[in-house]
């Protein structure tokens, strides 16, 4: 047998070969029936070994997520076990087997008129001959495109292609851009730096100033037109509801219950009022006038405009409604979030990038454009998340990661915020990140489906490396990339954290023993070490 | 065999509308159809996806099933129409999005569907033959086996807990698959020949 085409077949299955490989492999299987025949009978007990451990360790899953479609499809009356699923969302829905035995003809591909072969010929007997010839004839036509097209595409690509491995050109369509979006990034910086960072950094001076309201008043100046929801009475801040003296005519709008470490800019009494506040660090307990319970986490700035309605200008909150005070609304610079009956969580960043998570209920969140035009509105119910980011763009997923050259760093899946500060931490976080792709695969493929079509938007960013997704095939080009992206970082981080190990750059490598001799590679090699940690997304180390 | 007798009272019992005992058959009859499906879909999300619309279809229509073949091979049969369904489908959307390569695999995938001596093995023997043949494997192929099937670990990942490198794992994994396949086609050819 021939190795080569071995060698290539087995980076097939372990999903790592380029497009032009790919068409080199499909050629040599056109050519030679025998290799082909054997490769497909690798192909049958790779797909039974994927899912080997599943048939035993999710049946009980698996029969009770039936059992929960034959509830929902049959007028029986028998009660049958509840679904023990998390993933109500893998469940059929009608309009998916309503048509069950009826397949539309298939459609003629046109882009390879060869493969007509195959519908001519589809009676008995010579189909799968027919078929392979028509796949075969094709493949060679790919095979001379595929050449034509790397070389085109190899100057505009290699940026990103040298970072991104085998990321090839045609297969994987994922958006990879490397323009900073500050979204998280700014605030994502490791925890230690946090608090001097307002004190620091030039670029945030707005957030610095002594009123941080009076520091964003393009939009308290632009009032949005009054979009009346059926069920709760909207109240966006205006200038005209800031108390003016909020000392002479203060309106008590919740209590402060408990603190945590709580640094204010100026400390509150027990009593709130709606006078604008600003937390620090820590954490605080708010019991709203309407039973509402808001816990603010530093640094936050925000202002409790009524008993049911906090503006949050940054930050982070989240917030726990019982029934009797449904219709809670919390704001943002951009968006308007209206309990309906819930828990959920909110963040603001510096960039008015708003992230809401909803733990438990429904809420139902509309953006607010700058402009004044009608925004977009979805209601989410629980284990659901969208971001806004400062461009208007929502997402239905987003992992954001920020590390420095140790490894510290932050790491945000959907909302939760996980703090790096070892290698340990690292490997768990990697997990974590890995597990979410892997949980998200299903639904986002049952929401994308032909029959189902709805969007379901990604986005990943490594520091300052974003990657976008809204088709099946881009999520996993995006989760291949994560993937190995992540193993990259955590190599490097953990021979670092030991001073030792090799760092390869442009073929080269370098081993270290110590830090001084890790020093002394990069003060040597200075350009190359600079190439390489860009080309990480890290801050290139200092020494 | 009373294992058969079950079925065929289970059968009864859901054909009179009752969902304990179809859910019962599902329990059954999970693993071969979820197997077959990944067999031939490989992505195991999917082929979940798939083998609960065969369920589905199964529970609609069972008033089609007469008992002249087994309950298993009947829902098989729906499994290899859907899975050739789906990767027609699949066939046209991976062309649609340039994926050649990955098309002809779905072409030729659902042309070996189409060749009844293989799709009408018995998933059931297959499964039980593919199992005890990797309890007989070395020990160090049934760990590479175990990380990258079972646990999901990356070849990379694992070529370092193993200080090999990745190739070296993928091609540990090719042998290991290419002598499952001859240990497994060797119990079924046994199997048959009693």
């Amino acid at each position: 047998m021939d190795d080569h085409a071995i060698d290539l077949w087995a980076r097939f299955l372990d999903e790592d070969l380029s497009s032009s490989e790919k068409a080199e492999i499909e050629l040599s299987l056109c050519a030679d029936e025998s290799l082909r025949e054997s490769v497909m009978d690798d192909l049958e007990l790779d797909g039974m070994l994927r899912s080997l451990d599943e048939i035993d360790s999710t049946a009980d899953e698996f029969v009770a997520q039936v059992a929960a479609t034959l509830t929902t499809h049959s007028s029986n009356t028998e009660v049958i076990a509840p679904p023990r699923s998390r993933e109500s969302n893998g469940q059929i829905k009608p309009g998916r087997t309503s048509d069950s035995n009826v397949e539309p003809p298939p459609i003629i591909p046109t882009n390879r008129a060869t493969a007509v072969l195959a519908t001519d010929e589809r009676q008995r007997g010579g189909f799968a001959r027919a078929q392979t010839l028509a796949i075969c004839a094709a493949a060679l036509v790919v095979l001379l495109l595929a050449g034509t097209i790397a070389l085109v595409t190899a100057s505009r690509n290699s940026n990103i292609a040298d970072d991104h491995g085998r990321n090839d050109g045609a297969g994987s369509s994922a958006v990879v851009e490397s323009v900073p979006e500050p979204s998280f990034a700014d605030n994502l910086k490791t925890p230690k730096i946090i608090e001097d960072a307002s004190s620091t950094n030039s670029s945030r001076d707005d957030t610095t100033t002594e009123n941080p309201f009076k520091s964003k008043p393009v939009r308290d100046e632009v009032p949005a037109p009054v979009r009346p929801s059926p069920r709760t009475i909207v109240e966006r801040p205006s200038r005209d509801q800031q108390p003016t003296h909020p000392q002479n005519s203060p309106v008590i709008v919740a209590r402060l219950v408990e603190t945590t470490g709580a640094v204010w800019e100026s400390e509150p009494r027990s009593e709130l009022t709606n006078a604008p506040l600003r937390l620090l660090k820590g954490a605080a307990r708010l019991l709203m006038g309407n039973g509402a319970t808001v816990n603010v986490h530093g640094p936050s700035e925000f202002q409790l405009a009524s008993t049911q309605n906090v503006v949050l200008t940054r930050g982070r909150l989240s917030a726990t409604v019982p029934q009797q005070a449904i219709g809670f609304t919390v704001n943002t610079p951009s968006s308007r979030i209206v309990d309906l009956g819930t828990e959920f969580d909110v963040s603001v960043e510096d960039d008015g990038a708003t992230a809401v998570r909803v733990r438990r209920g429904e809420v139902q969140f509309a953006t607010l454009p700058e402009d004044g035009s009608e925004g977009e509105q979805w209601n989410l119910s629980e284990g659901q998340f969208k971001l806004l980011t400062n461009d208007g763009t929502a997402h239905d997923w987003n992992i954001a990661m920020i590390f420095d050259v140790s490894g510290y760093g932050t790491v945000m899946i959907n909302g939760e915020k996980l703090y790096i500060d070892d290698t340990d931490d690292f490997s768990l976080a990697q997990r974590q990140v890995m597990d979410e792709f892997a949980k998200s695969e299903r639904e986002f493929i049952s929401r994308t489906d032909g029959r189902r079509k709805e969007s379901f938007r990604g986005l990943v960013s490594i520091n300052d490396r974003n990657m976008k997704f809204e088709t099946p095939t881009q999520f996993r080009t995006v989760r291949r990339i994560t993937g190995k992206q992540l193993d990259r970082l955590g190599k490097l981080f953990r021979s670092l954290d030991s001073d030792n190990g090799t760092v390869e750059i442009n073929g080269k490598k370098w081993s270290f023993n110590s830090r001084e001799e890790f020093d002394n590679a990069q003060k040597e090699f200075n350009e190359s070490f600079r190439d390489f940690f860009n080309g990480m997304g890290l801050p290139v180390p200092n020494n | 065999m009373e294992m058969a007798e079950d079925t065929v009272t289970l059968v009864e019992r859901a054909k009179g509308g009752s969902q304990p005992a179809f859910a019962e058959l599902v329990r059954i009859h999970q693993a071969s159809v979820r197997s077959y499906l990944s067999r031939f879909l490989r992505d195991v999300h999917v082929s979940d996806d798939v083998a609960q619309e065969v369920f589905l279809v199964a529970f609609r229509q069972l008033e089609d099933y007469q008992g002249a073949a087994s309950f298993q091979s009947w829902l098989i049969g729906i499994a290899r129409n859907r899975a050739r369904m789906y990767l027609r489908g699949e066939t046209r959307r991976r062309r649609r999005n340039q994926q050649f390569f990955e098309a002809a695999l779905a072409q030729w995938q659902a042309g070996r569907l189409e060749d009844n001596t293989r799709s009408e093995e018995d998933q059931e023997q297959v499964l039980a033959a593919l199992r005890s043949c990797i309890n007989g494997l070395p020990e160090a192929s049934q760990t590479v086996v175990y990380q990258y099937y079972f646990r999901k670990q990356s070849t990379d990942s694992i070529a370092e807990m193993l200080s090999k490198r990745a190739g070296a794992v993928r091609m540990m994994l090719t042998r290991v698959r290419s002598a499952l396949k001859e240990c497994v086609a060797s119990k079924l050819n046994r199997l048959e020949a009693e």
